[in-house]
């Protein structure tokens, strides 16, 4: 038992807090496995950047029996972790399989409502089929805070006007809506089922002007081939779940 | 009665607690079959296994790799009517369970035969695309 632990639990998921969160109206940056894997690639690399300290993780019955082992250490696959000020990421290093979607989002959103966020950011990627032959991906937006549209408007982001959303990111809106939480969820053109970190730059580039976050994105351009073959297995395992039928008929937003 | 509510209530357990098992069961397996299926690494022959996307239209077989940290002139493409194989170089090595990797090499089975010499190929950013045009099996019908 961890010292300091709390639970909060809602529909067999739990969220474990480490130590007493302090936190309050804080960011929330949300980078889940999916579509090029854009939003992990983006919120790992800002944990590390800005050195935010793990603060929790998920855990329930319903997650198959996994642990990570990283430099001697045993880690949880979907883990939370916080800066001193007011930031706050939630990272998973398994896919969220669409079986358990609905009981994750509810009980992370239910744990987002308690923390009364300032914003909830999710990025994520929207694949293009000529991904090959775009050097700077777009990155599209949809906020449901008026204040976090005018920030954006400052930024080379656009609105993301028409299309369809689906999978956790979609899961997440849905139930942050339904609570009145703030979030804005970026999305960058970006591959379907290979690693994709120029889009996360591009997304990190973006929340660098609109939030003034100062994240310096040049380590990430000199690792993007490294991170592109170390992060292969997370994509395979996360590519069943992007080319399920469903999903293989939704249409081309942009491109 | 009581005792009969109670026998229920523990079948009812143990039918939950199965139910649990074989789900978590059935998770763990579905991804190690899918790793099973197609291997990301040939630890004997120290080689990745690039991830691959295939898809078609109505006369090419596009076959598109992603092999970062790769360089053009040490690609090799072949293809035979209904078969790509692709070998590259690594410009490092990549260490992996304490194995060092430093050549992609995959054999794509096609979903259509194609005409091998017609096929062209592109290299960018560390993803290689080969357009393999199909080949035209069949017999001409006149309308009348």
């Amino acid at each position: 038992m961890l010292v300091g632990e709390k639970r909060r639990s809602d529909a067999g998921m739990k969220v474990v807090e480490y130590d007493g969160m302090k936190i309050r109206s804080p960011y929330i940056f949300v980078g889940l496995p999916d579509v090029g894997l854009v939003g992990s690639i983006a919120v790992s690399y800002m944990i590390d950047r800005v050195k935010m300290a793990e603060i929790g993780h998920v855990e329930s019955d319903l997650l198959p029996p996994i642990l990570l082992v990283r430099n001697g250490e045993v880690k949880n696959p979907i883990r939370l972790y916080s800066n001193a000020s007011s930031m706050i990421a939630l990272i998973s290093e398994m896919p969220i399989h669409p079986s358990i979607l609905q009981e994750f989002v509810g009980s992370i959103a239910e744990w987002f409502r308690r923390m009364d966020p300032r914003l909830v950011i999710s990025i994520t990627g929207v694949p293009v089929q000529n991904r090959l032959n775009i050097d700077r991906p777009k990155v599209f937006y949809i906020s449901t805070d008026e204040q976090a549209s005018s920030l954006m408007r400052s930024t080379q982001a656009m609105v993301f006007e028409e299309g369809i959303i689906f999978g956790a990111y979609a899961a997440i809106l849905k139930a942050c809506i339904s609570r009145s939480i703030p979030t804005l969820t970026l999305f960058a053109q970006s591959h379907l089922n290979f690693p994709d970190p120029f889009a996360s730059i591009e997304a990190l580039d973006v929340l660098n002007k609109a939030l003034n976050v100062g994240i310096d994105l040049n380590e990430l351009r000199e690792e993007a081939e490294m991170i592109r073959i170390r992060s292969r297995e997370l994509m395979k395992q996360t590519e069943s779940m992007l080319t399920e039928p469903r999903l293989k008929t939704a249409p081309t937003f942009y491109g | 009665m009581s005792d009969e509510r109670d026998a229920r209530d523990i079948f009812d357990v143990i039918e939950e607690m199965d139910k649990r098992m074989r789900r978590i069961m059935e998770r763990a397996f579905s991804s190690l079959s899918m790793d099973i299926d197609e291997q990301l690494y040939d630890m004997e022959r120290r080689e990745l296994k690039p991830l691959t996307q295939i898809s078609e239209t109505d006369d090419e077989v596009i076959v598109t790799l992603d092999i970062p940290c790769a360089s053009k002139e040490s690609i090799e493409v072949k293809a035979t009517e209904d078969t790509l194989f692709i070998r590259a170089r690594m410009d490092r090595c990549v260490t992996f369970s304490n194995v060092e990797f430093e050549n992609y090499s995959k054999s794509v089975r096609l979903p259509a035969r194609v005409e091998p010499k017609s096929a062209r190929a592109s290299f960018r950013n560390g993803v290689l695309q080969v357009r393999l045009p199909k080949k035209f099996e069949g017999s001409e019908i006149s309308v009348e």
